[in-house]
């Protein structure tokens, strides 16, 4: 396991700073960035909580919004609160496994292990992305009786109102959460494109696999975003 | 295409600690993912559980990071020009907690909604009641201008 750079893997006359080849590194700088961005938008969202709990109104109680779990809402109206968000961390993760999984494969050259993975990859973001879809919906559309703000019955949520909990705290959960699943929709397309590389035998060509471990990065980069997303939306 | 045939071999020796490491690492972000989960329903709200759901994130965060990203088997000079930046994160979270009162006073001031959640039972089949909820909603559209003025 020690790192050395795959002289293949670099671009001709290139000599390798911190023994990584140019694009791994760019790809981390890249990734360093977008974290400032996620960073950003979940300390602002901590600022705006605390000032809003502050001010004396009461945030929004998250096991009491994500309570919609398939199937258990639509045909016995069970509540399953944070059970369907678990489920889509835990799909996510494993999502992130199977792409670690891909890039170890990569390093053997084992160019069908290297699709088997990449397609268990995307079927997880896909897998994904369809979670989210459901969870949105039911955020959006709401609980059945709704509730009453200030005397008006406020039922689902929008960008201006919503029955939950203060205003910025439905805006913030659409840009942040809908921030990540662009994350997420990208990271599926680019795996796909991967996938069709890999079974068409361009890395087998090239003699290396370094694109699958670049975007594995990104792949994971997205799960660990999730992992904050989870604890500072739907756990605190 | 000779590589083809020697894979057979290397799995049983090359790569075969690495896997293990992610395996182990799978088992460890399943397992504090579950605790998570069941931390939020056990324990009463405030300051310690926070702070314990935020402990165990940055120790998820550094398992992705470490095994997944492989940041630990990277020359560790690298790993510090990654890692280093965030502290203007570090800063930024101080800044905002101390500095952000300003800016929260002017977010929130005279806009204290009352809420009040309203309850559907669900007694015989057909509870849901669509004409007069479309006419709910459209008085809800109504207020919408109002509450762009809080802003």
């Amino acid at each position: 396991m020690a790192s050395t750079v795959d002289p293949k893997a670099l671009i001709e006359g290139e000599r390798p700073l911190f023994n990584a080849s140019y694009g791994k590194l760019m790809m981390w700088f890249f990734l360093v960035t977008d974290a400032f961005t996620f960073s950003s938008l979940l300390i602002s969202y901590g600022a705006n909580r605390v000032r809003s709990v502050a001010a004396g109104i009461p945030w929004a109680n998250p096991e009491e919004v994500f309570t919609h779990f398939p199937v258990l809402h639509e045909l016995w109206h069970i509540d399953a609160p944070l059970a369907f968000v678990g489920l889509m961390t835990f799909i996510l993760i494993l999502s992130s496994v199977t792409m670690v999984l891909a890039v170890e494969a990569g390093h053997r050259r084992s160019q069908k292990e290297v699709e088997k993975w990449m397609l268990w990859t995307i079927a997880g973001g896909a897998a994904f992305l369809l979670c989210q879809a459901y969870e949105w919906y039911h955020f959006i559309l709401g609980s059945e009786g709704g509730a009453l703000v200030n005397g008006q019955l406020v039922k689902g949520a929008n960008l201006w109102i919503n029955e939950y909990g203060p205003a910025s705290f439905a805006d913030y959960f659409f840009f942040v959460t809908g921030f990540h699943g662009t994350h997420v929709f990208s990271g599926v397309v680019i795996n796909v494109i991967i996938y069709f590389n890999t079974a068409l035998g361009t890395y087998e060509k090239r003699g290396h696999y370094e694109m699958v471990e670049k975007v594995g990065l990104y792949w994971h980069f997205v799960d660990l975003v999730w992992v904050f997303v989870f604890t500072f939306f739907y756990l605190i | 295409m000779a590589e083809h045939t020697a894979d057979a071999h290397h799995i049983n020796d090359g790569g075969k600690a690495a896997r293990a490491d992610i395996y182990k690492m799978t088992i460890l972000l399943s397992v504090i993912t579950t605790a998570e989960f069941v931390i939020a329903f056990t324990m009463p709200a405030g300051g310690a559980k926070t702070g314990l759901f935020i402990v165990l994130t940055i120790v998820k965060a550094w398992g992705i990071v470490a095994t997944f990203m492989h940041l630990k088997h990277e020359v560790k000079r690298m790993a510090w020009v990654i890692l280093l930046p965030f502290l203007f994160i570090v800063w930024l979270l101080i800044a905002l907690g101390k500095e952000g009162d300003s800016y929260g006073d002017k977010a929130f001031k005279d806009s204290t909604p009352t809420r009040q959640k309203v309850e559907v039972k669900h007694g015989e089949h057909g509870g849901h009641t669509a004409p007069a909820d479309g006419h709910k909603t459209e008085k809800q559209e109504g207020a919408k201008p109002a509450e762009e003025h809080k802003h």
